[in-house]
């Protein structure tokens, strides 16, 4: 097995975190809306977590985790082949199954990415960037700044969880 | 072939099994807002597929 370490900042409110440190486990993230289906998610740098925990009442607090993953189970959706899945998708869907989609391409990737989850037994990490703010003004190239995500189902995959300190921020 | 590429291939034949209602209900319990185009696209279509396959195999 080639072995995958991956280090993810989890923001959220300082109730949760203390609950998380408890009990050594995340709860799942549902809904219709998730970008990676539902799981738990982590973003690859701090400072993105650190904005999203700043949205809790109180400030929230950051949780450092690594993960131990198999290379051939971790499947990045900005990979060339990722990046067509989610559209090949649903041109099977509309085109051979001729059907009307009428979701918005946030709850069409969510479906997508919990079909992966639902039946794909090889995949244990999805993974893509997002961009952080809405589009302004259209161009041909994407200039907004992304930021990373992963997302995994199975807390056994975690090997430790750190709260990250207010005094460990420099 | 690629961890993508399967994914689709087993997407595909695992809908393709299903009759109309079962895809329909497993389509829309995966969370895609989807509605079955009218019988009569979906006779047309079926039937456009079967003139292609013929054409091929003469």
């Amino acid at each position: 097995m080639d072995v995958l370490l991956l280090t993810g900042y989890h923001g959220t409110s300082a109730e949760n975190a203390k609950s998380i440190l408890k009990s050594g486990k995340f709860l799942l993230s549902s809904g219709t809306k998730e970008w990676l289906g539902t799981g738990i998610y982590f973003y690859r740098e701090f400072e993105d977590a650190y904005d999203w925990a700043r949205g809790n009442p109180g400030g929230g607090e950051v949780l450092h985790i690594i993960a131990e993953v198999d290379r051939d189970r971790y499947l990045d959706i900005d990979s060339p082949g990722g990046k067509l899945l989610c559209g090949k998708m649903l041109d099977i869907i509309q085109r051979d199954f001729t059907y009307v989609v009428k979701g918005t391409a946030q709850e069409n990737q969510c479906a997508v990415m919990n079909y992966i989850w639902s039946y794909c037994k090889n995949i244990d990490v999805l993974s893509a960037e997002f961009p952080v703010e809405k589009t302004k003004t259209p161009l041909l190239s994407d200039f907004r700044r992304r930021r990373r995500e992963f997302c995994l189902r199975d807390n056994s995959l975690i090997k430790s969880i750190q709260l990250i300190e207010k005094g460990d921020l420099k | 072939m690629t961890k993508e590429d399967k994914i689709l291939k087993d997407f595909e034949a695992q809908i393709k099994g299903m009759n109309l209602s079962e895809r329909t209900r497993f389509l829309r319990e995966l969370g895609f807002n989807v509605t079955p185009k009218k019988a009569s696209v979906r006779r047309i279509r079926s039937r456009r597929c079967g003139r292609r396959i013929k054409a091929t195999a003469e």
